[in-house]
């Protein structure tokens, strides 16, 4: 199984986050930009990184772009090399967001209401590939 | 925007379409419906001091789970307060859409609660 960090604001679409990927993966979650940065941190420090994170944009306290930039700048201080972090999928209403989102490091998006099928077929895809890498 | 339409959800195409199991598609959406009372609180409060960051906020709130979990009645009503706000509307509009948003939300309490019951 894999492990999938879900960052979103709102229980009700964790909840329903989870139950779609509930045959693929274990999933943590993050109810606001401190707890994703927390989780994200502590799975650095435990070795135990994440396969892939769902960030959601619209957030409490740290916006998910921002989290996303933290995330980035921290994997570059320890070297690791764009494209070789952890997969973030970003989840957002705002197609106007994406732009900003790629040039912050994101590796996929998926548009709110969100599409089961483009989901895991997004998520299948950046797994795959980390599995062959 | 009809208040009047009535509200019925198909809960295994839903669910399907969603690949979710139906129990966990009425428990989500019965988790959400009964949140919306509080969320329309806050839009509420927002109004009264014509906080529209904070009335967008909520709206936005309402509209990314509304839309996630098929529930198109309220997102549509949603939507057309979402629009109006965006749009600069004087705050009675406004109101009307709350009322609107207000009343779609309690039949939705009560339809839910009653699917609930029967699972």
């Amino acid at each position: 199984m894999h492990k999938i960090l879900i960052v979103d604001d709102n229980f009700e679409n964790r909840m329903l986050l989870a139950e779609i990927l509930r045959e693929i993966a274990v999933c943590d979650f993050a109810a606001t930009g401190k707890e994703a940065i927390e989780a994200y941190n502590m799975s650095t420090t435990r070795q135990s990184p994440y396969s892939l994170i769902l960030l959601d944009i619209e957030l409490p306290e740290v916006n998910g772009l921002e989290i996303l930039y933290r995330i980035r700048e921290s994997e570059k201080a320890a070297g690791i090399a764009l494209g070789d972090g952890v997969p973030i999928i970003i989840v957002t209403a705002y197609e106007k967001r994406f732009v900003e989102a790629f040039n912050k490091g994101c590796d996929d998006y998926i548009l709110k209401p969100i599409d089961t099928d483009v989901l895991l077929n997004k998520i299948a895809a950046i797994l795959e590939k980390n599995d062959t890498a | 925007m009809d208040s009047s339409t009535p509200i019925s959800i198909d809960v295994k195409q839903v669910s399907e379409e969603l690949r979710i199991r139906p129990e966990m598609y009425v428990k989500i959406a019965s988790s959400f419906v009964n949140s919306l009372s509080g969320k329309l609180k806050i839009l509420s409060d927002a109004m009264s001091i014509d906080d529209r960051d904070q009335m967008r906020m909520t709206l936005h709130e309402i509209k990314g789970t509304a839309g996630n979990l098929r529930l198109r009645n309220l997102s549509a009503v949603e939507s057309v307060m979402h629009e109006a706000l965006k749009a600069g509307e004087s705050q009675s509009r406004l109101t009307q859409y709350f009322e609107a948003l207000r009343r779609e939300s309690e039949k939705l309490q009560l339809y839910m609660n009653a699917l609930s019951a029967r699972n």
